[in-house]
């Protein structure tokens, strides 16, 4: 806004403070007036839009000459009326340069496709605060934005009582199927079970009032530190109907497995007692189940034709045993994810072993296998029940510390053929044996490994030749074929255990098919300066240094 | 060969595979038939946003074309706003033109285009402040001090996280 001073033709007209005050106080009304204006004008014509841009460019050109004059006149005495002029014509022009940027004049059902797009495409941590601003932009946009209710059915709830914005989501959705993450973890939690973000009381407020829409959710995530607050939850569930949308469900504690209570009887109730979700009735559309450092009851489970499922973290008293178990994975023919990580179904004792040898479950659809953090004995025994003839990813990780058992899980591993495993990560496996390990990767397809906390034997089987079909000319003379003759990506997370020769011999003799080589950070920073040289310089393979973070699983709802 | 007439009156002569791009176009040819004299006439699009899309076509003719309705996929297809290189170079204009380009792609039927068009809109907003989109579009805050005060409860909360 340009400032002017008013030229007084009296010699007693008002002071220069007084000319000055008037000036604001007319700047003021032309801003307010201007405003109001273009309020009226957007509400007015918003459903007009024009289609001639040039002809909204020459009247904007004529309404820049009007304003160049009623500027002049402003220089002049005159009234509040022409400061109303001036505002009129502000507005119009403020208006019709709106309609000249064209995201201005799109037909609503495309800004909302923009609005999704750049909402969705969030990370799900980020979606809550994108779509608030995007419906803060503007009357229009915050209509496009409220009017499509898809866009508030993912709904973050990290909020403290009385959880506003997780209202308004709810309300905005409308009647769309919902995924709802309820995260209520301290991003620098003490590790003591009194240190609650949210105390247990409100989390069995909010539960029932989630559980209250419970036929619309279709994933609900609960995470929290402290048994005590996953407890306040988990007692609604039990309590709560079966939801009849309910795909997927995942409940994470971050304490560690074995938590003290002094005395055992003053521990949650979640701790000492399973808790039998939806009281036992089955949510007949779950076929995703996360299970994460709780205590659930799987007699008379709810759990079956599940096409993911995950155990992370459970204390021995709290895995369900054999018995209760196997209905589960019997009764979910299509499961497609199988992961046990510090957490898998017991066996009462040695005793009861031999009773299992020959249960084997077949899992035509089984794709994906982790075996994390368990005794080999268990592992292997995992390994046994489980048939899957179209496994194509397996980790395994921190199977130890009996180096005897270990070799007879790869042993067992060898006798299952995953020939159409394609992806490997083993990490923190304690195995010597040279042509077992070639005898076992050799039987697999495998084309990414990732590698990190073994023996310097993983990486010497590597270079191994083996009896093969021949795939090459030269392996056609010799009879041979490399261990995994397909592997294209190697990553290398941790260097313990490799030595650089080791992993050079794999690397010369694997130059024929492997094309990148994804490093950690720490790896590279642990090199010498002529070592890194002599990876880099590889013409046939892309190297990649990643920071450490690239290889930690990823979390959805993060 | 296909002849298509744009709103300014230009005639393009285009391979029917490259105008079958468009579900619109696809239906009209349809309907004239094996007819290659029939011009086919696209109202609201001029010659210069045409020959654009046509460039795009002509680039795209043999991709598979995506399913109609499948809800999954359409919900995974709005989860990334990634677009390959050539796209990106070839949606590398004016916001005139892009606009004009997402009217074209959204009146021709062209799902992939609109996609690569309103994901090159959803990336130039994402992150951004309501201030910033207001500067970037030369949008007016329209809203009355009521409607203000809510909005800035609703972003307390949102940032408050």
């Amino acid at each position: 806004m340009h400032r002017h001073h008013h030229q007084h033709t009296q010699r007693e007209g008002p002071s220069d403070r007084e000319v000055e005050k008037r000036n604001r106080e007319e700047d003021r009304l032309l801003q307010l007036w201007a405003q109001e204006g273009v309020r009226r004008l957007l509400n007015d014509s918003r459903p007009v839009r024009p289609t001639n841009r040039d002809a909204v460019k020459t009247q904007l050109a004529g309404l820049h000459h009007q304003l160049r004059q009623l500027f002049k006149k402003r220089l002049e005495p005159h009234t509040n009326e022409l400061i109303a002029s001036i505002a009129k014509a502000a507005a119009l022009k403020t208006l019709l340069t709106y309609w000249l940027f064209p995201i201005n004049n799109l037909p609503v059902e495309l800004l909302q496709n923009i609005i999704s797009f750049a909402t969705k495409s969030q990370p799900f941590s980020q979606i809550s605060r994108t779509r608030i601003r995007l419906a803060s932009v503007c009357k229009h946009w915050r209509s496009a934005a409220i009017g499509m209710s898809s866009l508030w059915s993912v709904i973050r709830v990290t909020e403290q009582p009385p959880y506003p914005l997780t209202q308004i989501s709810l309300q905005r959705a409308g009647t769309q199927l919902i995924s709802i993450c309820v995260d209520q973890r301290k991003p620098n939690w003490s590790g003591s079970e009194h240190d609650h973000r949210l105390q247990p009381g409100d989390m069995q407020s909010l539960m029932v009032y989630i559980t209250k829409g419970f036929s619309q959710i279709r994933e609900l995530a609960i995470f929290a530190d402290t048994w005590a607050v996953i407890t306040a939850a988990e007692q609604v569930l039990q309590r709560a109907p079966p939801p009849r949308s309910l795909q997927r469900l995942e409940i994470r504690r971050t304490g560690s497995a074995y938590v003290r209570f002094e005395p055992f009887a003053s521990a949650p109730e979640g701790v000492r007692i399973p808790v039998r979700l939806f009281g036992g009735a089955r949510a007949l559309a779950l076929n995703h189940l996360t299970l994460n450092g709780v205590y659930a009851d799987f007699r008379s489970s709810s759990f079956r034709n599940l096409r993911v499922l995950e155990m992370r973290k459970m204390a021995t008293e709290q895995m369900p045993n054999m018995k209760d178990f196997y209905p589960v994975l019997e009764g979910s023919p299509y499961l497609e994810k199988l992961t046990f990580h510090c957490a898998c179904p017991t066996l009462t004792g040695p005793e009861d072993y031999p009773n299992w040898e020959d249960a084997e479950v077949k899992l035509t659809y089984l794709r994906e296998l982790a075996l994390c953090d368990l005794l080999p004995f268990y592992a292997m025994f995992l390994v046994r029940l489980i048939s899957a003839p179209n496994l194509e990813r397996i980790r395994l990780e921190r199977i130890h510390p009996d180096d005897e058992d270990v070799n007879q899980l790869i042993t067992e591993l060898c006798c299952r053929q995953r020939d159409k495993l394609t992806e490997l990560v083993v990490y923190d496996l304690i195995c010597n044996d040279v042509p077992m390990i070639a005898s076992w990767i050799g039987r697999t397809s495998v084309r990414r490994l990732r590698v990190g906390k073994v023996p310097g034997a993983f990486f010497t089987a590597l270079t191994r030749r083996m009896k093969a079909p021949p795939v090459s000319e030269r392996d056609r003379q010799l009879g041979l074929r490399s261990v995994c003759p397909w592997l294209e990506t190697c990553e290398v997370p941790t260097w313990d255990g490799i030595s650089f020769l080791t992993f050079q011999m794999f690397c010369i003799e694997r130059n024929e098919s492997l094309r990148s080589l994804v490093i950690g950070q720490k790896v590279w920073d642990a090199l010498r300066e002529e070592e890194r040289e002599w990876l880099a310089q590889s013409r046939t393979r892309r190297l990649h240094v990643v920071p450490q973070r690239f290889f930690e699983e990823k979390d959805e709802y993060e | 060969m296909v002849i298509i007439r744009t709103a300014d009156k230009e005639k393009f002569t285009v391979d029917r595979d490259v105008a079958e791009c468009s579900v619109l176009l696809k239906n009209l040819l349809e309907d004239v038939g094996e007819n290659e004299e029939e011009e086919i006439p696209v109202q609201n699009i001029n010659s210069s946003v045409f020959r654009k899309v046509l460039e795009w076509c002509e680039h795209h003719k043999n991709d598979p074309r995506p399913a109609s309705d499948d809800s999954a996929a359409e919900e995974s297809r709005r989860r990334t706003t990634d677009i390959s290189e050539w796209d990106q170079k070839f949606i590398a204009v004016d916001q005139e033109m892009l606009f004009e380009i997402i009217l074209a792609a959204n009146y021709l039927d062209i799902k992939p285009l609109l996609d690569v068009g309103c994901k090159t809109v959803a990336n130039m907003i994402k992150g951004k402040t309501p201030e910033e989109i207001r500067k970037l579009f030369n949008i007016t805050n329209d809203f009355t001090p009521e409607e203000e005060a809510q909005i800035r409860r609703e972003n307390e909360w949102a940032e408050d996280r």
